[in-house]
């Protein structure tokens, strides 16, 4: 059976090797970018070429176009993957966009176990 | 009520004049009624006597009857006319008057009818009617008449009073009071009961106009409300974004750090990494624990930024110190440097912050130059004054940085000295740069302006020069 994919939207570079290699380790297949403008592209193409992206992890804040932009555009043309936000700053407001996504928040500094739970989780919903 | 008093007054008097007038009049008429009638009476009852007394004595004129007796007679005829005359009181005169006369005489009111037997007049009947009757008739009318007055004048003065007093009276206490209460900024007056003359309608104008009145007030009150809560808010605001946002900052720059040193860590002791990708992740760490480190020093840069008080040092050897220091970055961005000290002077800063200063105004410079340029530092001495202030203006020493980089946006501009606002990659800013330029400079009572252009941008540091 082919292994979960899991598209990841990390501006930090060695934050996102990192949690890449995490997921990795655990058996899933990952594809990272650093922009919010790229997540929208990459799913788009994914999806396009029928590939069954399983749950997109994305940070809240990055240059130019944040996770929570780039969701909602991905929302508002039909994508409905689940979602699962990484934040450093998960202030009400935040948490109240990602909770209107139907998306799970994870605070920064991350650990590493949380995340996989939550994975497992998100997939599992 | 003085009004109304005033008006009941003249009301009564002119009304007490009027029947007067009336009266007198009336007891005019009485009396001449009276007259006329006792005229008429004795007339009537007189002639026929006349008439009477005039058989008689026609019998002596014909000789068949004695004067005497006659007389005799006469007297017994007005005796009997005497008891059935009421007032009126005949008596005979033999002594022969010319004509028939009526008039008062004294206090009598007195007719003469002369008797006449063939041509010879042979005495007259006097009819006397005392005038008291018309005495005590004119008085009884006076009477009636100044007791009719008088309690007209009372009812009229009680009515018109208690009138007044409900018709004018009681509605101007209002009118005043509502004007009183307008004075003193109570609106809090009923609406007026309808009334259908000029009372009323002041009474409603009056109304209206406290309405409008107190609307006028509120929307003051309101605006002026609003206006103090919307620059508490700014304030509250502000505040809250300059603490708010360094929280933010911090979570947001140490979050992304700790993570990856978390990371590394859980996935060595979980043996998910071994080996030499084991050396790849002690390297990871030691640099996000550098970078915490970086961010840890630059945020205490920004919490102690005034140096000991007092001291002072000379912005041209600061200034050539950190350049010298920055020598191998500017070169390495292929930058060309111009340092021109027009005029100095000693500043009220110490070295060190005035170093930290200069260092990330020049670091700045040389990132936005990312194809090389120009980086040209002139430090000048000027009488200046800070803008859109109204200090007047003091010796100052000036530091110009400038570069002939792409120019700063409007939208980055308004945040330039956010902490934690940057534009830059990870790793390449950390956005406290500005804040922490901002904060010394402020502290020591200095100013920063920023020129900039699609050719370049300049940041001039103001300092006040030491006395
Ligand atoms: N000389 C300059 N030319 C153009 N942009 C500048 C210049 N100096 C500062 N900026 C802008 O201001 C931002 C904030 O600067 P700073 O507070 O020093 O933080 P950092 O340099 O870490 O980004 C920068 O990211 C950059 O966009
Ligand atoms: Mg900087």
């Amino acid at each position: 059976m082919l292994q979960p994919l899991i598209a990841l939207a990390e501006d930090d570079p060695a934050l996102r090797a990192l949690l890449a290699t995490a997921l990795e380790t655990v058996g899933y297949r990952v594809v990272t970018v650093a922009t919010g403008e790229l997540l929208v592209a990459t799913v788009r193409t994914l999806l396009a070429a029928g590939d069954p992206l399983r749950l997109i992890i994305t940070d809240v804040r990055m240059p130019t176009l944040g996770g929570l932009e780039a969701a909602r555009i991905l929302r508002e043309t039909g994508h409905a993957t689940p979602l699962l936000f990484m934040t450093a700053y998960g202030d009400a407001w935040t948490r109240s966009q990602a909770a209107d996504l139907g998306a799970l928040l994870l605070d920064k500094p991350l650990s590493l176990t949380v995340l996989r739970h939550a994975v497992t989780l998100a997939l599992a919903i | 009520m003085k009004l109304v008093a005033r008006y009941t007054f003249i009301l009564a008097a002119a009304l007490a004049i009027a029947l007067s007038g009336l009266a007198v009049y009336r007891v005019d008429q009485d009396r001449a009624h009276f007259e006329a009638d006792m005229r008429a009476d004795h007339l009537v009852v007189g002639r026929i006597l006349q008439a009477g007394v005039a058989d008689l004595w026609v019998d002596v004129a014909g000789g068949k009857l004695d004067r005497a007796i006659a007389a005799r007679q006469t007297i017994g005829l007005l005796h009997r006319a005497n008891e059935n005359a009421g007032m009126v009181h005949f008596e005979w005169a033999p002594d022969p008057a010319a004509r028939e006369a009526q008039g008062i005489e004294g206090r009598d009111f007195v007719s003469r009818f002369p008797v006449r037997a063939g041509a010879a007049v042979v005495g007259t009947i006097i009819a006397r009617e005392p005038l008291v009757a018309v005495d005590r008739m004119v008085h009884a009318d006076i009477m009636v008449s100044v007791i009719g007055i008088g309690l007209i004048v009372v009812i009229g003065l009680v009515a018109s009073g208690v009138l007044g007093r409900w018709l004018v009276g009681v509605p101007i206490r209002r009118l005043i009071e509502q004007a009183r209460r307008i004075g003193r900024r109570d609106f809090s007056g009923a609406p007026p009961t309808p009334r259908a003359d000029e009372l009323g309608e002041l009474a409603i104008e009056m109304h209206a106009m406290s309405e409008a009145l107190s609307t006028a007030l509120a929307v003051i009150a309101a605006e002026t409300d609003a206006r103090v809560r919307a620059v508490d808010q700014l304030r509250h605001a502000d505040r809250l974004s300059t603490v708010g946002k360094l929280a933010a900052g911090i979570a947001h720059e140490l979050g992304t750090p700790l993570s990856i040193v978390g990371g590394h860590a859980q996935m060595i002791a979980a043996r998910e990494v071994t080996g030499d990708a084991t050396l790849t992740s002690a390297t990871a760490i030691d640099r996000e624990v550098t970078r915490m480190g970086k961010i840890v020093r630059q945020l205490l840069d920004f919490a102690r930024r005034k140096g000991p008080e007092g001291t002072t040092c000379d912005p041209a050897d600061v200034t050539r110190r950190c350049l010298s220091l920055l020598a191998p970055m500017i070169d390495l961005a292929r930058v060309r440097t111009a340092l021109e000290v027009e005029a100095t002077a000693p500043v009220m800063i110490d070295e060190d912050a005035l170093q930290q200063v200069v260092t990330n105004l020049v670091v700045n410079a040389v990132q936005a130059m990312t194809t090389g340029g120009t980086l040209a530092v002139t430090i000048s001495r000027s009488r200046s004054a800070p803008p859109d202030s109204t200090a007047s203006p003091t010796p100052c020493v000036c530091i110009a940085i400038r570069d002939t980089g792409p120019g700063i946006p409007d939208e980055v501009r308004a945040h330039l000295f956010e902490p934690f606002f940057t534009t830059k990659a990870v790793g390449d800013g950390t956005g406290l740069g500005l804040a922490v330029v901002y904060g010394i400079v402020v502290d020591h009572r200095g100013w920063i302006t920023v020129d900039t252009s699609a050719h370049g941008t300049t940041f001039s540091v103001y300092l006040q020069e030491a006395t």
